[in-house]
């Protein structure tokens, strides 16, 4: 074998600029698509690592999230403190905390930018703790109805001054003060969203007892499924309809992850198109190798090597041109992943982050020897084939 | 040497190496194809969401609430309607409201959408009953329909398990409405799965006082629908007190905005594809590095004979652009018919409208000349290598 390897880099080692291409060609497909498959795992795990962070004992009740891409805006039947109450009576649950989220406005110094303004009760922020913490002041609490907490990005990034605890601010033309301003949370939704207690935002926008979402938190975690079903019974009956999503964490994160994994995949095909170009470029070479080594192959037949020797000789080195593009591409795609991973977190905010981990390094490894080898079968064969005489006489 | 006579030599060349050529046209193929059907994608999804519009006509404006959760930043009502409409350059406003709301038909509850419409001005503004609507059976709402409905052939044939026809009684949020007619199926989604009712008699029903969720103006014969637009924003930020919470539109920006999402769409699945490209590239300049190598003492012969450099440069870049364009005209029939099946499983798994392909004729331009220029550019160094070659070595080798 090693026999083989050190033959196969001489014969390469021979035709410079066509191994290097021929690498080239598996180099930038290979690293095309672990870059791409890094972005997929880095958002899968920070996904997942939020949602576990929330703790197995919570369900979410939402509106349906995919309403109106295209066609009239259209409204949703939001939940009532009648719908809260309901859910709050069913067994086996410890607490309801419901949400008001809607879109708004928020100015300061004469400017106005788009923000989120999320209404919840303050102790909906002790269950979140993972989720919000300060960075500067304190929480509203829930007699505060003028008092407001901003999101990282609405603090830091909005205005051309960061916005101060104790200054005032315009939601929705209405004054609010800033009493703290929350750590970035990762996601650009809740880092541009600002935070006042249930009765705050419901008021803001004259909006009685309207509640976006609820949480529900469990008794245990094992009561978790069945109180699902129960809420989504109960709500059903209640609203006429399932015109609502009831998801525990745990179904949310796989329903999340199984999302990416989905569009990681897609976007991994696509550029993984290129490795199959890469193969097709290889098997090129290796057909050209072959016929300028038809001597050299008459010369090996005819002082003994086997049919299967002339095989292997071939297939290891197409497996080691595989493998040289694979190592070389998943450097480059590791560094491409780093690159993306800075821009992300610049643009996108800190949850953004991409990983390679050991099954995608051994993945792309032997993903490339494969290609190399699957490229190399034909022109090994021809090699094999050969009739020792014709192959002496080849000029 | 005529063009011809380059191109006639390419071609004998490359056929010398048949299987070679092949490979090195297949990459090109596969780098094209993939491009061809990813951009077809996004090609295809702006062009529906065009003729969407259009047929709405382009003298109307769009206002409409920023929304999230199905809930809005602001509330529009009648009241600003009215005030849109005394708007200079207005010619009439039509509200609407629509609502994801509660339908029993028979034993069954569904959640529908319901567009709550004023009949007659839904006809001139909004389309319903007119272009892109066509009735299949019944008639469309009149005035003083109250709880009547027109439905969508989604909502007739596929929503509940039973069929719903004219003269059926659908309850509405617990009110009944008889369906006076069937709208065909215009093979998109959203106006297939809708019912159409009276505005007034939706709001009541869902107890939303005089709630709209979209405003449609439409603009005078001959005023300046960008000027109208903009007094109306003027307007509203004056009755809302910011404007970033609603937007005013015109069907351009409409198109522009949900373009701008289909191009990012476009870019990503495109500059994917395109990487293939690039690999089939770098098959091209690998084939002709060999061609060159291997005819090293053809180009000795050649420039012994007078050929000038420029003469050896054409020969190997025609050999490297014929590859290219070769490649690329395959791929452009390829990724047509995988944009065509992408078409046919979309509207079969997805749903009609779901997601459309279309290759224009400027993509083909387009792929036709990418895959010259890569073939080209591909070309280049190795040509340059044959130039290089010193006669005198060249025969030798």
């Amino acid at each position: 074998m090693i026999e083989e390897v050190n033959y196969a880099f001489r014969n390469m080692a021979e035709a410079k600029l066509r191994t290097v291409l021929t690498v080239l060609g598996i180099v930038i497909g290979i690293a095309i698509v672990v870059a791409m498959l890094a972005i997929g795992e880095g958002m899968r795990v920070s996904i997942t690592e939020q949602l576990d962070a929330l703790g197995g004992d919570k369900i979410i009740v939402t509106p349906p999230q995919a309403f109106a891409l295209r066609g009239a805006p259209t409204e949703f039947k939001p939940f009532t403190s009648a719908d809260l109450r309901a859910v709050k009576n069913l067994p086996s649950v410890k607490d309801v905390l419901p949400m008001f989220y809607r879109p708004g406005t928020i100015e300061y110094r004469g400017k106005s930018r788009e923000i989120y303004v999320m209404g919840v009760e303050s102790r909906g922020v002790d269950y979140f703790r993972q989720f919000y913490s300060l960075r500067e002041g304190r929480f509203f609490t829930d007699r505060e109805l003028r008092s407001v907490d901003l999101g990282y990005r609405v603090a830091e990034k909005f205005f051309d001054e960061r916005v101060r605890v104790g200054e005032r601010v315009k939601i929705n033309q209405r004054s609010f003060e800033v009493v703290g301003v929350l750590e970035e949370i990762g996601n650009p939704e809740d880092d541009s969203s600002v935070y006042m207690t249930l009765k705050a935002a419901q008021d803001l926008y004259d909006a009685g007892d309207e509640i976006t979402m609820l949480w529900v938190i469990a008794e245990n975690e094992a009561a978790v499924r069945t109180l699902a079903k129960k809420i989504e019974n109960t709500l059903e009956k209640r609203r006429g309809g399932r015109d609502f999503e009831v998801l525990t964490t745990e179904q949310l994160a796989e329903q999340v992850s199984t999302v990416v994994t989905i569009v990681t995949f897609v976007l991994g095909g696509i550029a993984g198109i290129s490795i199959l170009v890469g193969g097709v470029i290889i098997m090129n070479t290796m057909l050209t190798s072959v016929l300028e080594r038809t001597r050299e192959i008459g010369v090996l037949k005819a002082t003994g090597a086997s049919n299967a020797q002339v095989l292997r000789i071939f297939l290891v080195e197409s497996a080691l041109i595989g493998a040289v593009g694979g190592v070389l591409g998943l450097l480059l795609g590791t560094g491409l992943s780093r690159a993306i991973e800075v821009a992300g977190q610049v643009y996108i905010g800190s949850s953004f982050i991409t990983i390679v981990d050991v099954e995608l390094v051994t993945g792309a490894l032997v993903f490339s020897v494969l290609v190399g080898m699957v490229s190399g079968i034909y022109p090994a064969y021809r090699a094999a084939k050969l009739d020792p005489i014709e192959a002496l006489r080849y000029e | 040497m005529a063009v011809l006579d380059y191109l006639i030599f390419s071609l004998r060349n490359l056929s010398h190496h048949k299987l070679r050529s092949f490979l090195t046209l297949l990459g090109v193929i596969i780098g094209i194809m993939a491009v061809v059907s990813m951009i077809s994608i996004g090609s295809g999804m702006k062009a529906s969401l065009k003729e969407q519009l259009e047929q709405l006509g382009s003298d109307k404006v769009f206002i409409l609430p920023r929304m999230a959760y199905g809930t809005a930043a602001v509330t529009l009502s009648d009241d600003d309607a009215d005030a849109v409409a005394r708007v200079p350059g207005v010619a009439f406003v039509s509200p609407l409201y629509s609502v994801a709301g509660d339908v029993a038909y028979r034993n069954e509850r569904k959640i529908v959408k319901i567009y709550g419409v004023d009949p007659e001005k839904a006809e001139a503004t909004f389309g319903a009953g007119a272009s892109g609507y066509q009735l299949l059976k019944g008639r469309w709402l009149q005035r003083g329909d109250v709880y009547k409905a027109v439905i969508g052939y989604g909502v007739h044939d596929d929503v509940f398990s039973r069929d719903i026809n004219v003269g059926s009684v659908l309850r509405i949020h617990g009110v009944e409405f008889q369906v006076v007619g069937v709208f065909k199926k215009t093979g998109d989604r959203e106006k297939d799965y809708t019912i159409y009712a009276n505005l007034d008699a939706v709001r009541e029903i869902f107890g939303v006082g005089d709630r709209v969720t979209l405003i449609i103006a439409r603009v005078d014969k001959g005023a300046d629908i960008e000027e109208v637009r903009q007094r109306i924003e003027r307007l509203l930020e004056d009755r809302k007190g910011s404007k970033e919470n609603f937007f005013v539109m015109t069907q351009k920006e409409i198109i522009e905005r949900v373009g701008e999402a289909y191009r990012v769409v476009q870019v990503v699945f495109g500059g994917l594809a395109a990487v293939s490209l690039i690999v089939g590239a770098v098959g091209i300049a690998n084939t002709m590095v060999m061609n060159v190598t291997e005819r090293t003492r053809e180009i000795g012969v050649l420039k012994a004979t007078g050929a000038s450099n420029a003469q050896v440069l054409r020969i190997f870049l025609t050999d490297a652009a014929i590859l290219g364009v070769a490649g690329g005209a395959a791929g452009i029939a390829l990724g047509y018919l995988i944009s065509l099946s992408i078409n046919m499983a979309a509207a079969r798994y997805l749903g009609e409208g779901m997601l459309t392909t279309a290759v224009t004729p400027e993509l083909v331009v387009f792929a036709l000349g990418f895959s010259l220029i890569i073939g080209v550019v591909a070309g280049i160094y190795p040509a340059y290598r044959a130039v290089r070659l010193d006669p005198v070595e060249a025969l030798r080798g």
